[in-house]
């Protein structure tokens, strides 16, 4: 099989060059420097899509360059809002704004849509909260992720602690399996769960994905299949990872990310791997 | 008038390296996505971004492995998104066309699979392959270890026969 995928992949190659081939490069590099348009067949979708959102906009933008951790509802409520779909965001400037090393491109989430999916039902400061983290993320601005948390209060790794900008810093400067804001980008598209304490006080915790609160003894296999494969979809894991951890590990122990929301307050606390 | 001498040289300089790179990194695009509208769409993207920052993008050590990554992962985030955009656009009535260019049956059942595989497998088998990139190459474009990049290559290499081998047996 092995010769076998080398010539068709080196076939495929062939193909996908052969494609590129054909485009009209020079009307192209006029889109581009004529500030870029979208191809006209998108066009339609989009001022629908655009039309849909104005009604986001107004929540998630006040929530937008809040310098403290803690994010307040705008409308001072905790109820469920539907705030939490795609915001005007910045485009990206995939640039690695605070990486603070140097001029070479080590952004792992560059390229990747500052803006969140949507997912109704969170609270609208945590949705703010969401969108805030994700648009950091998705240009590496260790600044911005620096502003959105407490680091006296915010796991990120287990045995260290009170620095997750320093850790996240040299784990994209490292190279390796998992980047960690590549994965804190696309994680929070993941469906979320939600829990609180036993003891009550207040808190909810809302956490992306939502098969990280889950207990695979207690939810049914078609629930935790699907749980999967919305992490799966996300591509942060595979999805024989995310299995071999719930039925074999006995739990997901993969990338998670958790928001605390307690009297119209949101506060970033995990970003983490592992159990 | 000095202004005016830097801006030009600026913009050669930008369209140099755009002729030098936009078939590859539409090659790359294409087989990321099985999809030359689609692909067109990132590259213009990937370069526009390249194009608007173009003073601090020039300046890297390797512009062309920048233009790739954001490529590699506009690939990713566009192709999501602009499956539920089509959705949408289905249910809105207008016909999209059909791409200039279709890609070989064969080729695109294997760029299809290469799609299932984890999304850094992925990328790499396709800076690999398309873009003839050595092993090196593709870690310094992913911005990860060489090791990393080959294990890479060699997980999804191993994962994608197996997936192939399905697709002929089922």
């Amino acid at each position: 099989m092995t010769n076998e995928l080398e010539t068709r992949l080196r076939a495929a190659a062939d193909g996908a060059r052969q494609a590129a081939a054909s485009t009209d490069t020079d009307a192209l590099l006029d889109r581009i420097e004529g500030g870029g348009r979208r191809p006209a067949w998108l066009a339609p979708a989009v001022a629908v899509a655009s039309a849909a959102l104005v009604f986001a906009v107004v929540a998630v933008v006040a929530g937008l360059g809040t310098p403290a951790p803690r994010i307040t509802d705008p409308a001072g409520s905790a109820s469920p809002s539907p705030a939490d779909t795609s915001p005007p965001s910045p485009e990206p400037t995939a640039t690695e704004t605070s990486s603070g090393s140097g001029p070479v491109a080590a952004c792992s989430a560059v390229g990747l849509d500052p803006a969140v999916v949507a997912q109704p039902g969170l609270p609208a400061e945590v949705a703010a909260l969401r969108q805030q983290i994700a648009s950091a993320a998705a240009s590496c601005d260790f600044e911005a992720l620096g502003r959105l948390l407490d680091p006296a209060a915010f796991s990120y790794s287990f045995g260290v602690d009170g620095d997750p900008i320093g850790y996240w810093r040299d784990q994209e400067a490292a190279g390796g399996d998992y980047l960690p804001m590549h994965a804190l980008r696309l994680i929070l598209d993941a469906p979320h769960g939600r829990w609180e304490m036993a003891s009550g006080g207040g808190s909810e915790y809302w956490v992306w994905p939502r098969l990280a609160v889950m207990n695979p003894e207690e939810t049914p296999r078609d629930e935790l299949d699907a749980a999967i494969a919305e992490v799966a979809a996300t591509q942060v894991h595979t999805a024989a990872e995310v299995e071999e951890m719930v039925y074999q590990a006995g739990g997901y122990l993969g990338f998670r990310a958790q928001i605390e929301a307690v009297d119209g307050q949101a506060r970033w606390v995990v970003f983490i791997a592992g159990d | 008038m000095e202004v005016e001498v830097v801006e030009r040289m600026t913009d050669r300089s930008f369209r140099t390296f755009y002729d030098e790179h936009v078939r590859r990194v539409t090659a790359l695009a294409v087989a990321l996505t099985t999809d030359s509208a689609i692909a067109e769409d990132i590259v213009q993207e990937a370069f526009l971004r390249a194009y608007r920052d173009w003073d601090r993008v020039g300046a890297y050590d390797d512009p062309g492995a920048w233009v790739r990554r954001v490529a590699a992962n506009l690939s990713h985030s566009r192709w999501r998104r602009l499956r539920s955009e089509g959705r949408a656009l289905v249910r809105l009535g207008p016909p999209r066309p059909a791409p200039a260019v279709e890609l070989p049956a064969d080729g695109a059942a294997v760029w299809r699979a290469v799609r299932q595989l984890p999304r850094r497998q992925a990328v790499a088998i396709a800076l690999h392959y398309v873009d003839d990139l050595p092993v090196a190459e593709v870690a310094a474009v992913m911005g990860i270890s060489e090791g990393t990049a080959k294990a890479h290559l060699h997980r999804g290499r191993q994962r994608l026969a197996s997936l192939l081998e399905d697709e002929v047996t089922t």
